[in-house]
């Protein structure tokens, strides 16, 4: 194997494939980064057995090839080489690959790419399109309220269903629910439900671009999910157990309904959590006003007011962690938001003001 | 034919013996006990063949009378009360007047003894209780009982002795008890050939406790004294750092009487609670003074156990001692305190003058300079691996009796005694540990770094401090549990579902039994079925993260705790969210700190109230000195 390779190119898809290199020692061919060249492109292929990302970059292929080469040391190594054509070429005869560049050359000792797992088949799955910016969108606004709790794994990834042309997500974490859905081009008429792990999730988030126009290809078969970026691809594993049916605890009726600022209501909450314990804050739903307070003994005293865009129902005192409020203010676009609640005790609903595509439930905190 | 007949003298007395004189430890015990009755200032103990072949007590004590020496073999002859009334204020060790006839029953035994104004000795040899020779004996002043081939005459009780070692570690015990009671009477313990201890006899405490227990666990005393109108407590107490797995080192001396009284260990445990890991004792040496008709000290044949009239108040008084002692001194591990209060480098030259004077064992060594452990009394060394041998103390085992160990020992005891056994002042040594805030301490830390993801380096007053990362989360967590239970409003986070978590028969009644306090700490949960716990609500700012981890490991650490049912309830709070703090800061085990966490984890620390430990007992930090790494540098 010998490539010629601008440094710029071989730099950013290293750094794509990078976050997938395994960080547990366990197999250490893992902890390396899969090269192969092949018509005049170079693919890098990093994966820790739970999730898998590729790249593919155009260089001069001058004899094909693959190696695996450690990622620290290389990616670390390629990040600092000057703007340039970088010459890579391999002796199988020990797995080791000569870096030259300007004057400089570094060799590196690599593994056989034999050794480097190969990625699982993607052929009789369900596929179906989605935009990128919009899949972008509906993994924010869920993959963060996902668990984290490793005695119930399927709670720590995000439950994808597709049914006809609509594509939804769900995670939980056992006290709050974040729903979103999305249109999705169905062609083939799929319907299935899997959970995606969301560290998975996190990794293609960070890949996704904020174009309507590009496409993302989700093939999925019995334990894995592809999602073809176009030059990317990234692979997971899916979660296995039975998820439950949480948006059947979501009340149906919200006697009181107040439509408030999400920035206002958000600068308002990060103070208040500056001087409560565990952030808990009491919100006070009253005709014309909402307001947050909070008393941590030997600490201090929280009063933030807000006016309402417009309040129906019944008054209502509810406390809640500010944290988890804070966690959907964070993800919402809109500048209005509806704060629907059902009791002191019951779930609360927190959606966009002027969509449902997006919803958020959270459970109040009791106070003693 | 009249079948009930009264028993022979011969055989009375061995009965009598079966009850006074079990074993060659009551021997040993019985004639010390003598011995000091007598008055005596200076006692030699000798042994050999574990008891069996030979106890020899030699006093210089007031001697007896011919007469009185004969009458002293006679059952319920004593010199120490006269009337029943006596019995309820009993001043001296012995009073039954039994002890004599009843060894003498079993035993080939010589008494040789004579007044300080008397010219000439007695002796008189008794054979299993017969006296089979007497007559005048040159000897000196005080008394000796010889005891020979013990049981020779009772194969019953024979048989039922130990192996040598054990019998030697009883009777070390003893003799350390004895001698601890009595600092001003030199006693030598020789075990055939060789010595295995000697006290110099002077009345200090501490010095007695040097002789008798190692330099190293005398270095971390903390002096305690304590007076109510019920009791004054005093004597020593160890700081957490020497605390054993057994009560072995426990020393309660009531009315200079050592004896085993549940009521002063209890306050005294008591007293370090959440200082000490589980199965940790504390050491202490401590005296009792009570009214002598306020206590009981004939409820036990050989008077191994008192009972306090005002036994709540006595272990109020031991209790407050104890805290006092702790509160007041800095549990740092590796620090000692000035009399001024100010946390310094130990001077170690007077303890260097000491050494070469000789009067320090030198087998005690520094932490750091070969295990952080005292080393085993010499008997115990023999005994080998008893029940609670530590591995430590099983790796120093290889040594024999009279071994290097001993050799030591005994050079410097005779040493000791030869030189009339400088008394050591308490002040110079920096034994006297006065009240200085750890916290204080903490907050003037400069923190350095993160070492192996568990430990922060620190560089501080005396040297490099490091603070045990989890331990330090423990004990922050700790109190912060505990002011959240105080506090009237615990918040709960209810859960969307609730967690089933599958419990152990012995977890569920854990739960069950301490429900109100889970509750109280936000816990809303409710049994399920058999074993099933069903969690509905989690204290709030927890998360939901590991919450069934959590709830399990710390039900397994209170069974393991072995909480008993009949546990007052704010200790078993306290316990429970001992438990649950500990499980939390697992959790944040090896967590990579940034230099702003460690600068938080710091402040937290150095606000609690007892920032020093864990809730566990284990230490938070610890100090290596500039000394210590001077000498690790070899400068």
């Amino acid at each position: 194997m010998k490539i010629l390779i601008s440094q710029e190119s071989l730099n950013a898809t290293l750094a794509t494939v990078a976050r997938a290199v395994s960080t547990k020692n366990t197999i250490p061919v893992l902890s390396g980064v899969y090269l192969s060249a092949r018509n005049g492109n170079l693919t890098i292929r990093a994966t820790d057995m739970e999730l898998a990302i590729e790249a593919v970059t155009s260089c001069e292929v001058i004899s094909e090839g693959e190696i695996v080469l450690p990622a620290r040391y290389f990616a670390d190594l390629i990040r600092r080489i000057p703007y340039g054509n970088i010459e890579l070429s391999v002796d199988y005869h020990n797995h080791v690959a000569t870096l030259r560049w300007g004057r400089s050359q570094y060799v590196i000792h690599g593994f056989a790419a034999d050794q480097f797992p190969a990625l699982p088949d993607v052929d009789g799955a369900s596929s179906f399109t989605v935009s990128q910016s919009l899949l972008r969108d509906l993994l924010r606004q869920t993959t963060f309220a996902a668990g984290h709790d490793e005695s119930k794994p399927w709670l720590t990834g995000v439950l994808f269903k597709l049914r006809d042309s609509t594509l939804t997500g769900t995670a939980t974490d056992g006290v709050r629910i974040a729903y979103a859905e999305t249109a999705a081009e169905n062609a083939q008429g799929h319907s299935f439900s899997v959970i995606i792990p969301s560290r998975s999730l996190n990794e293609l988030t960070r890949l996704l671009t904020g174009d309507e126009e590009s496409q993302v290809h989700v093939a999925v078969t019995a334990n894995q999910v592809f999602f073809d970026l176009g030059n990317v691809r990234v692979i997971s594993r899916l979660l296995e157990g039975q998820y439950p049916d949480v948006m059947r605890l979501v009340p149906q009726t919200y006697p009181t309904e107040a439509v408030l600022p999400g920035d206002e209501f958000m600068e308002a909450l990060e103070r208040a959590t500056l001087i409560t314990k565990d952030g808990a804050v009491k919100i006070s739903f009253q005709a014309d006003k909402v307001t947050i307070t909070s008393n941590t003994p030997e600490v201090g005293q929280v009063y933030e007011e807000l006016a309402v865009s417009s309040m129906t129902g019944d008054p209502l005192d509810i406390g809640f962690n500010a944290r988890y409020l804070l966690d959907f203010l964070k993800v919402l676009e809109e500048k209005q938001f509806r704060f629907q609640c059902s009791g002191s005790r019951n779930p609360a609903r927190l959606q966009p003001a002027d969509s449902s595509q997006f919803l958020y439930v959270v459970l109040p905190l009791i106070t003693l | 034919m009249p079948r009930i007949r009264l028993l022979d003298e011969q055989t009375a007395n061995q009965i009598a013996a079966g009850e006074v004189v079990e074993r060659p430890a009551s021997v040993v015990k019985e004639l010390v006990e003598n011995a000091l009755d007598a008055g005596a200032k200076r006692i030699v103990v000798e042994v050999s063949g574990g008891g069996r072949e030979l106890v020899r007590v030699s006093d210089d004590g007031a001697g007896m009378l011919p007469e009185d020496a004969r009458l002293a073999l006679q059952r319920h002859a004593t010199s120490k009360i006269r009337t029943a009334e006596d019995l309820s204020a009993i001043t001296t060790l012995g009073f039954r007047g039994e002890a004599l006839p009843s060894i003498a029953a079993v035993s080939e035994f010589e008494l040789i003894t004579r007044p300080r104004d008397q010219l000439a000795g007695y002796r008189i040899l008794v054979e299993g209780g017969q006296i089979v020779e007497e007559g005048e004996h040159g000897c000196p002043a005080g008394t000796r009982v010889t005891v020979r081939n013990l049981f020779y005459n009772v194969p019953a009780r024979l048989k039922y002795l130990k192996t040598n070692a054990t019998e030697m570690a009883q009777i070390g015990d003893i003799l350390t008890r004895l001698a601890l009671a009595s600092p001003d009477v030199s006693f030598r313990f020789q075990s055939g050939q060789a010595q295995v201890f000697a006290t110099p006899g002077t009345g200090d405490l501490l010095a007695a406790i040097t002789a008798l227990l190692g330099r190293e666990v005398a270095k971390e005393l903390i002096p305690v004294d304590h007076r109510t109108d019920a009791a004054r407590v005093w004597g020593f107490i160890g700081r957490p750092t020497i605390a054993r797995a057994g009560r072995s080192h426990q020393y309660f001396l009531v009315n200079k009487r050592a004896v085993r009284t549940i009521a002063a260990r209890y306050a005294l445990e008591e007293a370090y609670a959440h200082l000490l890991p589980t199965g940790r004792y504390p050491v202490c040496v401590i005296f009792i003074e009570v009214e002598p008709h306020e206590v009981d000290v004939n409820v036990h044949p050989t008077k191994a156990e008192v009972r306090f009239q005002r036994d709540r108040e006595v272990r109020a008084a031991v209790y407050q001692a104890a805290r006092q002692g702790l509160g007041a001194a800095l549990l740092i591990p590796g620090t000692e305190v000035s009399p001024d209060g100010e946390v310094r480098v130990p001077d170690r030259s007077a303890e260097k003058a000491a050494v070469q004077r000789g009067w320090v064992p030198p087998g005690a060594g520094r932490p750091g300079e070969g295990g952080g452990r005292a080393a085993p009394p010499p008997w115990r060394v023999s005994a080998g691996a008893g029940a609670e041998t530590t591995a430590r103390e099983a790796e120093k085992s290889y040594l024999p009796l009279g071994g290097v160990q001993a050799v030591l020992s005994e050079r410097s005891a005779t040493e000791v005694v030869a030189a009339g056994a400088p008394a050591m002042d308490l002040a110079e040594a920096g034994f006297v540990p006065r009240p200085a805030d750890p916290g204080e301490l903490i907050r003037s830390l400069r923190p350095l770094g993160q070492v192996h993801r568990s430990y922060i380096a620190c560089d501080g007053p005396e040297g490099l401090y490091l603070i045990d990362q989890h331990a330090a989360h423990e004990r922050v967590f700790f109190e912060r549990l505990y002011a959240a239970a105080q506090e009237e409003a615990a918040a709960v986070q209810p859960l969307l579902f609730p967690l089933t978590l599958d419990l152990t028969p012995a977890q569920m009644a854990i739960w069950q039994e301490n429900a109100a306090i889970f509750a109280e700490s936000g816990f809303e949960a409710e049994p399920f079925g058999g074993s099933t716990l069903l969690i509905h609500g989690v204290p709030a700012g927890l998360g939901t993260d590991h919450v069934a981890r959590l709830v399990s490991d710390f039900l397994d650490r209170l069974q393991e705790e072995q909480v008993a049912p009949g546990t007052p309830v704010t200790d078993r709070r306290r316990r429970v969210l001992a438990a649950m703090a500990a499980c939390k800061a697992a959790i944040k085990a090896r967590d990579a700190l940034q230099p702003e966490d460690i600068a938080a984890l710091l402040h937290d620390l150095a606000a609690c109230a007892s920032p020093a430990t864990c809730p566990h007992g284990r230490p938070t930090i610890i100090c290596v000195s500039v000394a210590e790494l001077e000498k690790r540098f070899k400068r």
